[in-house]
């Protein structure tokens, strides 16, 4: 564990400090302040590791929450809820696991405690479709975007601003105030069509773009 | 991916709760019996959520550059180009006269103390603003939770922004404010007839003909108390409208009910929850952990003269609460840490009943009432907060004590030097009330 010289390596790191850690707790020894300033070091040091990978998987989290609830603001404060027990309980996370996954059953937690808050009299299709999701994310959804997060915003960013005013309108209307097709067309004046078709198109030509740029970026 | 074509859309309204049972189930048979067609959900939703958080934080778009659109080829005759010139010269008079309407000015500085950023002039940026300056079109932000800031329109309409709050304006024949976030109030004179003032926030449409009231805006919901007259609330979401009168509020938002209710009494007694997140609160929020409660940490802000303040605020009076009022006998309790002795200031933004702003009061307290690393625990009378010294210039306007006023905000910084102050807990009683103050 500890050589000569008093010095430790990282892979002895945990196993020394759980020992600090348990002698403490049932008197056995004392340890010295050097040891006891070092454990607290590496626990400081894994709370923001983990909180630093957590928070950078928010976006991922937030779109398994809305798959799941189906709603934008209730999917942000389920990852809200679930970021606060990551911050209680980093130290439950076990080194060389996957971090998206154990912050995705963590927010499952708070999504299915919502879902009784908030969908009392849930279907046997609710239920069917909230399996599949899950079976579909734990499939698929496997590592956080992390790094390339940056430069993919912003081409997104860059692209955006390229959609023409009404497109600019219609997303708008879709992705930040959340209206039905035949809200939309109420508000931009265009038939229900007419506002699918649209998104569709902008969606395709918006998403071209990034991978255009990304591609070109690299 | 070979996908039937209404494959994209049962995603996109799966993802906004549009589906309807039969379709769930459809969704889910295809979860369950095609891998791709799950491979394919999933980076459909993890698309489609980056696509809405970057709208959402893009707010508006500027028009810079746009996709070309495909059109026939053409071939110009003399008398084509003659015309495309003669509409060129027109739209760019119409530009120039827009620019021209954009640029006058449509109000004046009347108030302001704090820390302000003006954006306008096409595209300036200003900070060293000044009591009687004029303004044309542009975007004013608050960048200290004190702060106030106050402008009257050409026709007498003012308009106050308190704290850390983003305010958009304009006047071409109608008055034209687009709140992004905080709160302002404003006392409207009556408007020509069919150019109400219109506010706008991301969730709402307020149409105010003339009138006094307060807005607050949040991400996804906007807070209208009316004080005198009616304002007319359309809520984006579902395009529901209701009129507020006076002596009423009404919190637009997609996930409850419009309905205008009542103002209620105010209270006396307010006390900080920062167990409960983040809200509503400026400074570093920290979280509770198992030896330590929730904290809000000072952030440093650099005001335009040089100053640099490191600060804590939080929001008092807003949302579906009662408004918090001060009594000669208030107590405010203030626990944190510094971990460094420094003075400390404390203060409190108030407003009257009519909502305008009503001045800042504070308190100091010096660095030797302080132990580094220890927590402190400072019980301070209202009867020893005196008008911030940087509001002597309008001294004469303000009333001269905070008593019966309505708490804006409480604040605490301290000035030129990081401190390493946090707060734990404010709470404001009246001085009977000794059953909290312990």
């Amino acid at each position: 564990m500890a050589d000569g010289t008093g010095a430790r390596n990282s892979e002895d790191w945990h196993t020394w400090c759980d020992l600090i850690q348990y002698r403490t707790e049932n008197h056995v020894h004392d340890p010295d302040d050097s040891d006891v300033t070092y454990c607290m070091d590496d626990s400081q040091a894994k709370r923001d590791r983990v909180l630093r990978e957590a928070f950078a998987c928010r976006a991922e989290l937030v779109a398994y929450a809305r798959a799941v609830l189906g709603n934008y603001a209730l999917a942000e404060d389920a990852v809200q809820e679930a970021m606060l027990v990551v911050v209680r309980k980093y130290d439950q996370f076990q080194e060389g696991t996957s971090m998206l996954a154990w912050c995705r059953a963590i927010v499952r937690l708070e999504v299915l405690r919502m879902k009784q808050q908030w969908q009392k009299d849930r279907t046997l299709a609710d239920r069917l479709l909230d399996d599949a999701i899950d079976a579909a994310f734990d499939e698929f959804q496997v590592a956080c975007r992390r790094e390339d997060v940056d430069s993919w915003r912003k081409a997104l960013g860059h692209c955006l601003k390229r959609v023409p005013e009404r497109g600019r309108r219609v997303l708008k209307a879709r992705f930040v105030d959340e209206l039905s097709y035949e809200q939309i067309g109420e508000r931009v004046g265009m038939t229900l069509e007419a506002v699918r078709k649209a998104l569709f198109r902008l969606k395709k030509q918006v998403r071209s773009c990034v991978e255009t740029s990304l591609a070109g970026a690299s | 991916m070979n996908e039937p074509p209404n494959w994209d859309e049962l995603i996109d309204r799966h993802l906004r709760g549009e589906l309807s049972e039969s379709e769930k189930e459809q969704l889910a048979e295809r979860l369950d019996s095609d891998a791709s067609a799950r491979e394919d959900f999933v980076e459909h939703v993890s698309w489609d959520t980056h696509f809405a958080e970057a709208l959402r934080e893009e707010g508006e778009v500027p028009a810079e550059t746009r996709f070309p659109r495909k059109r026939p080829a053409m071939a110009f005759s003399r008398t084509l180009l003659a015309a495309a010139a003669t509409i060129i010269i027109a739209l760019a008079a119409g530009l120039y006269l827009q620019w021209r309407s954009a640029e006058r000015p449509i109000a004046r500085i009347t108030g302001l103390s704090g820390s302000f950023q003006w954006t306008g002039d096409g595209g300036h940026v200003y900070h060293d603003l000044n009591v009687g300056a004029e303004l044309s079109a542009g975007t004013i932000e608050g960048m200290l939770p004190g702060s106030w800031f106050e402008l009257a329109f050409n026709d007498g309409s003012t308009v106050t922004i308190f704290g850390n709050s983003t305010l958009t304006l304009s006047d071409h024949g109608q008055k034209e404010l687009h709140l992004k976030e905080g709160s302002i109030s404003s006392n409207v004179r009556s408007q020509p007839a069919g150019k109400p003032m219109l506010v706008r926030t991301r969730s709402a449409l307020l149409q105010v003909l003339g009138t006094q009231f307060e807005v607050e805006v949040r991400r996804s919901s906007t807070m209208l108390n009316v004080n005198k007259g009616l304002v007319r609330v359309t809520r984006f979401s579902d395009g529901r409208t209701v009129d507020v009168p006076a002596r009423h509020r009404v919190i637009a938002a997609a996930d409850r009910e419009m309905r205008p209710l009542p103002v209620p009494d105010s209270v006396n007694s307010w006390r900080s929850q920062l167990h409960l997140g983040p809200r509503r609160l400026q400074g570093r929020w920290l979280p509770a952990t198992d030896t330590r409660d929730a904290t809000l940490a000072a952030i440093p802000y650099t005001t335009p003269q040089g100053w640099t303040l490191y600060t804590v605020g939080f929001a008092v009076s807003v949302g579906d609460k009662p408004p918090v009022m001060l009594q000669p006998d208030s107590r405010l309790r203030v626990r944190g840490r510094v971990r460094s002795p420094h003075k400390v200031y404390v203060g409190v933004t108030v407003r009257d009943a009519g909502g305008d702003f009503a001045g800042r009061f504070e308190v100091t307290r010096p660095a030797e009432a302080f132990s580094p690393g220890q927590d402190f625990d400072l019980m301070l009378s209202l009867r020893d907060f005196q008008l911030d010294p940087t509001l002597s210039g309008v001294k004469h306007k303000l009333p001269r004590t905070p008593y019966n006023l309505v708490v804006e905000t409480f604040w605490c910084h301290t000035l030129d030097k990081q401190a390493g102050l946090e707060i734990l807990d404010i709470e404001l009683t009246p001085f009977a009330d000794r059953k909290v103050v312990q």
